[in-house]
């Protein structure tokens, strides 16, 4: 009776995750070296590229996923208040004002969380259950 | 013609030459420098495949400016565009900008827009030399990218090309952006000037030379507002004799009367140039407004013009709907022929007779120029690829000085790459 309130309690539990994990939790990463919290404006600004320091006045240079990555457009949507086709309209008029270009970007979470962690100038975004001790999360994005 | 073509084709080629070799020489030099530091090489490319038919082609009779030449037959090369931009990063500080747009409303003729060397002394100071676009209007600095805004054009009431004068400026620029709370303000000023060849009413090609050009132009942005204020003074344009006008000011020279013939000549004609753009986005809704003014002074032909539009539309997944009304108002203060005819009366009527036929027909051109016009258009923007947008646009065009209503539909698609 016993070890089947168990499976069950599991079962729910495992629910409860999977559910937590379908919300698609973010969070905003950066080296642990690096102090102090940051807003949505603050991390909106240096993917946007219109500001390339941390608050803390070091520089600070984005990564981004790749595009065709489900966390690129839900970052897009809840942190820049852009849909992908703003997004590239907008990096469309900042290449060719000659203003800036759009972030670099890696295939997947595990490559930028290893850069994140390897340089302190980065800052990316990645599943909060793909964070570990690397990388020290700064901000949170809930879907 | 031929020769015409080809000298103007000599000069665009040698333009083009002398600033790619003092490009590259900037170049070199820099390289010599910075040979340690990691230069890297950005290309990016886009276009519009553009197509459009007027109901009937009186409008375009009365303006020639309008829409760069719709008519009522389906054209394609009104909005066909090609550009490509290269940044050649030499360090963190420094890169060079080259960015050339092939029209075909030009005769495909690979116009460079500009090539200039970015010194970024920090995230938010920078400073531009070379060749820039003059950024008169809120998307100047991406006017030919369609990608880019939700149009096929900008509304050409306020988007015209006599407006604008000439695009490009050689000279200095600074860029400094500051945040401000939750704003992003910035501070942008030029100084240079220009010279250029270009087709005046009289059917022949003339050269424009501007000096002393400066603007400064003000910035307030957040997440959905956006302000931006400018003024430009141009006080020194000049226009080249065109070969009737320069036959007739020798002969008057040559028969002692220089001081009209004076009169006659087009040189430091003073415009001013003021601009409002005003935008508000929130969440999928969109509106703007801007305005434009332009006093042309110190002029035989002065004249007072007044533009703007006010757009609004929405945003429904990978489709945008918008709706625009635009307005334009032209007047010529007629004091051309004026004084001329008064002092005609005191020349031998073998100087009279031409000199007020000359006055005449530019007091006919400038009334021809004189507009009021105003029109609105409906338009769908589709995202289609994740590359591409295609565009379908109804406009319905009055000019009111001539009691004339005409509409066009155009289709475009705008792709980057």
């Amino acid at each position: 009776m016993k070890s089947r309130l168990l499976v069950i309690a599991t079962f729910m539990l495992s629910m409860v995750w999977a559910h937590a994990v379908k919300a698609e939790e973010l969070v905003v990463i950066v080296n642990p070296d690096m102090q102090g919290s940051m807003s949505h404006t603050d991390v909106a600004r240096i993917f946007l590229g219109k500001s390339t320091q941390f608050p803390s006045g070091e520089l600070a240079e984005p990564l981004d996923v790749d595009p065709s990555h489900p966390n690129y457009h839900v970052f897009a949507r809840e942190v820049l208040n852009k849909s992908p086709s703003q997004l590239r309209a907008y990096w469309a008029k900042q290449i060719f004002t000659g203003r800036g270009l759009p972030p670099k970007s890696a295939k997947d979470e595990e490559e930028l969380r290893t850069l994140v962690a390897e340089n302190k100038r980065y800052l990316s975004y990645i599943d909060s259950a793909k964070k570990d001790d690397s990388v020290r999360a700064v901000l949170k994005i809930v879907d | 013609m031929i020769k015409q073509a080809v000298s103007v084709m000599r000069k665009a080629c040698s333009g083009l030459l002398s600033w790619l070799c003092a490009m590259g020489g900037v170049v070199c030099l820099l390289f010599s420098s910075a040979v340690n530091a990691e230069v890297e090489w950005y290309g990016n490319g886009f276009g519009t495949l553009g197509a459009g038919v007027l109901n009937s082609n009186s409008i375009n009779e009365v303006n020639p400016f309008q829409h760069n030449g719709y008519d009522d037959s389906l054209q394609l090369d009104v909005d066909t565009r090609l550009g490509y931009q290269g940044i050649l990063q030499l360090d963190d500080q420094v890169s060079v900008t080259a960015q050339a747009v092939v029209q075909s409303s030009d005769d495909f003729e690979a116009d460079l827009e500009w090539v200039y060397l970015t010194y970024k002394v920090n995230g938010n100071l920078f400073f531009n030399v070379g060749r820039i676009r003059r950024p008169s209007y809120n998307y100047s600095d991406y006017l030919d990218v369609g990608y880019a805004y939700p149009w096929i054009r900008p509304p050409v009431e306020v988007y015209s090309r006599d407006l604008a004068f000439y695009d490009q400026v050689d000279g200095i620029s600074f860029l400094y952006e500051r945040p401000i709370g939750g704003w992003i303000s910035s501070v942008q000023a030029y100084y240079g000037g220009s010279s250029d060849n270009s087709e005046v009413s009289f059917g022949e090609n003339v050269d424009f030379k501007t000096r002393d050009d400066r603007g400064v132009f003000l910035g307030l942005e957040n997440d959905y507002w956006n302000f931006r204020l400018g003024y430009q003074v141009l006080p020194s344009i000049s226009v080249g004799r065109i070969e009737q006008g320069e036959a007739l000011i020798t002969a008057l020279e040559g028969a002692g009367f220089g001081d009209i013939g004076r009169d006659l000549d087009v040189e430091d004609i003073r415009t001013e140039f003021y601009e409002f753009f005003i935008g508000l986005d929130i969440n999928d809704w969109f509106c703007s407004a801007e305005y434009v003014r332009v006093l042309v002074s110190k002029s035989a032909a002065p004249n007072d013009e007044a533009a703007w539009y006010l757009t609004g539309g929405r945003r429904l997944g990978p489709l945008t709907l918008h709706y625009t009304y635009a307005e334009r108002e032209r007047e010529n203060e007629r004091r051309f022929s004026g004084p001329i005819r008064e002092q005609a009366s005191m020349l031998p009527p073998a100087f009279a007779g031409p000199l007020i036929a000359l006055a005449d027909a530019v007091d006919e051109g400038s009334s021809l120029s004189d507009t009021k016009q105003k029109s609105h258009t409906v338009g769908l923007r589709y995202d289609f690829d994740k590359a591409y947008a295609l565009k379908l646009e109804y406009q319905i065009i009055s000019d009111q000085k001539n009691d004339l209503t005409n509409n066009l539909v155009s289709v475009a698609v705008d792709f980057i790459f």
